[in-house]
């Protein structure tokens, strides 16, 4: 078993190393540089270009990818030129947010589709478990800007129950309960907006891993030893439906990650999706790579915890 | 190979069995159209679906494009009814109605070419992919694993911000590079369990072309799959294209999308004071997205002969 988590792990290497190539690229392509943001008429043209080559930006492509390569493992990402610090510290405040945004996303999505995928597997075919497929189909096919913009409207301006904009109300202060509460009503919104939308899958595999399970031996057996109906369900099918859920729960975190870009700018939520659209609308190059790089890690470390999973809760995989 | 008695009748038994169940099923068309004939909501979808997309079509031909996207200050967020705008203006004064209609247009149409040219690709990389096996497949798993989890989103918006001469056909290009891949593992995974299959077998054994297989015999029978696999990626490739125009990172100014007229509502007086510019938007959304849905999700069921009603 360890062979093959080590042979998953050492293939993640190139990976990472072709990822970290491709954001370079990508940032080398954008016009202008760590110095454009500091250009103003008090320096002039000589100290910009004694600066440029202090810090390494006349040196050839593959030697600057090497720097911000061992920069960027060093944690060091260059400063942004519209915070005016290093980007490393943006990041810490900004990642926060968008942390506790995906918990709450994350636990929001399991309380709704936990019930709702055994019921409708356990009741297959009948009104409940149409309804569910109804509300799993229309899940489906919203798309998530849609239906955060709808969520918005309706329930923060039109009924106004929910604030509209930003993380944390303006009056109070940090420590106290009032600011615990207030950031988590300013989360709600855009949690219930990810939770809806991605429950598709978990809802979807859950029903038919129960259905599935219902004509299996072991349950037979359970069943022919006298053990209650509830109890087959809760123990015995609801075990072995969740094991393929939990090797889901990888890849939930590259949904969050595209699904925190598009929700963080409706509900204009201070995270890191947010951060990233401000970067680029302001130009601010040093903080969008190192964003696109951090959460093209974050996809590869995602799947990797998948197939860790997997490893784990399939004997089928270990063997190979 | 010799198989003994045992085996010689099981096997018969289950080409038996087989003929049975089958018993000269209806094929390809006929099956989604039996389908559609017994469920009455998928055959509603479909007519809406149809009158919404003949409908933008045809109304776009009235449309002036320039006029329509032409800034008249003195009109600016005109409410809808008045001075002949049935839907309103919006902040430039444009008319609601006629962006709508060029904006639903064009969403559909890069929709549609999206669609065409990932399910083109990847229906020839997933075949090639199935079909070889070995190191063939392995690289190119490797290459799809790999573009999988990129974050797709975010490096779009990068490219976007980086060409500078960027129209439709960038937009298109773009999207395509990333959606391919998916469509290239559905295929791959068809391919593997279609491959396997003896009348394949029996062609690699008269002689025939390895491309001749793929493309002329194999292929065919993967028609379903495509068929449905059109449909439902036609509505997730709308959903991309509007998202990032929403995002103000999809279309160039002055080529509307539904994603532009959505994102309008970016700005808290828009969303709350002047509904009429971006709901209708959305709701032309919602009834798309759900229509083009169902009638795939119809499609996959007719696909399936467990789930098939017709």
């Amino acid at each position: 078993m360890w062979k093959t988590i080590l042979r998953r792990i050492i293939l993640m290497i190139p990976q990472i190393i072709i990822l970290s190539i491709l954001v370079f690229v990508l940032g080398s392509l954008m016009p202008g540089d760590a110095l454009t943001g500091l250009i103003d008429p008090t320096i002039s043209a000589e100290q910009v270009e004694a600066m440029r080559e202090k810090l390494g930006l006349n040196k050839p492509m593959p030697e600057r990818y090497v720097d911000w390569v061992s920069g960027a493992i060093r944690g060091d990402f260059g400063r942004s030129f519209q915070h005016r610090q290093p980007v490393l510290s943006i990041i810490g405040q900004r990642i926060w947010p968008t942390l506790w945004l995906s918990l709450l996303t994350v636990i929001l999505t399991y309380i709704i589709a936990l019930p709702l995928g055994l019921l409708s597997g356990r009741y297959q075919n009948s009104w409940l478990d149409k309804g569910v497929n109804l509300y799993n189909f229309i899940s489906f096919s919203v798309p998530s800007f849609v239906l955060g913009l709808l969520m918005l409207w309706l329930f923060g301006y039109t009924l106004d129950w929910f604030p509209t904009r930003g993380t944390v109300g303006s009056s109070v202060s940090p420590g106290t309960l009032d600011y615990v509460l207030s950031r988590l009503n300013h989360m709600i919104l855009p949690a219930v907006t990810l939770a809806l939308i991605s429950t598709t899958g978990t809802i979807q595999y859950l029903r038919t891993g129960v259905i599935d399970a219902k004509t299996q031996d072991y349950v037979r057996t359970a069943r022919a030893k006298g053990v209650p109906e509830s109890k087959v369900y809760s123990r015995h099918i609801f075990r072995n439906s969740m094991l393929p859920i939990a090797a889901f729960m990888g890849y939930t975190i590259t949904g969050l990650i595209s699904g925190s870009v598009i929700t963080e700018t409706i509900f204009t939520y201070q995270g890191m999706g947010s951060l990233f659209i401000g970067s680029i609308n302001n130009r601010d190059f040093s903080v969008m790579t190192a964003l696109v790089l951090l959460f093209g890690v974050m996809s590869l470390l995602g799947t990797l915890l998948s197939d860790i999973i997997m490893v784990f809760v399939d004997p089928r995989i270990r063997i190979n | 190979m010799v198989l003994n008695k045992q085996e010689v009748d099981a096997k018969t038994a289950e080409v038996v069995q087989d003929e049975n169940h089958e018993g000269a099923p209806p094929v390809g068309f006929e099956v989604i159209r039996r389908e559609f004939a017994k469920d009455k909501i998928a055959m509603g979808a479909l007519i809406i679906l149809l009158v919404i997309v003949l409908g933008v079509i045809f109304a776009s031909f009235f449309i002036d494009l320039d006029k329509a996207t032409t800034v008249n200050i003195f009109n600016r967020f005109t409410p809808p009814g008045e001075d002949g705008y049935w839907l309103g203006t919006d902040e430039g004064g444009r008319d609601v109605f006629a962006l709508l209609i060029v904006g639903a247009r064009n969403s559909l149409f890069i929709g549609w070419t999206i669609t065409i040219l990932t399910a083109i690709i990847g229906i020839v990389t997933g075949i090639i992919s199935g079909y070889y096996g070995g190191i063939i497949d392995d690289i190119m798993m490797r290459i799809v694993d790999f573009i999988m989890v990129l974050p797709r989103l975010m490096i779009i918006i990068v490219v976007v911000t980086i060409v500078r001469s960027f129209n439709a056909w960038t937009l298109i290009w773009v999207l395509t590079a990333f959606g391919w891949v998916s469509q290239t593992r559905l295929f791959r995974t068809a391919t593997l369990s279609e491959a396997s299959k003896d009348y394949i077998s029996a062609s690699k054994t008269l002689g025939t072309r390895d491309w001749k297989i793929m493309f002329i015999e194999l292929l065919p029978n993967l028609s379903s799959l495509i068929i449905t696999n059109l449909t439902l990626s036609f509505a997730a490739n709308i959903g991309i294209e509007t998202g990032l125009s929403f995002l103000g990172f999809g279309l160039p100014v002055g080529t509307p999308s539904l994603g532009t007229l959505i994102g309008y509502a970016n700005n808290p007086d828009v969303i709350e004071n002047k509904t009429w510019v971006w709901l209708p938007a959305v709701i032309l959304m919602l009834v798309l997205m759900l229509c083009i849905n169902y009638i795939g999700q119809a499609m996959q069921r007719a696909a399936d002969s467990k789930q098939r009603r017709g």
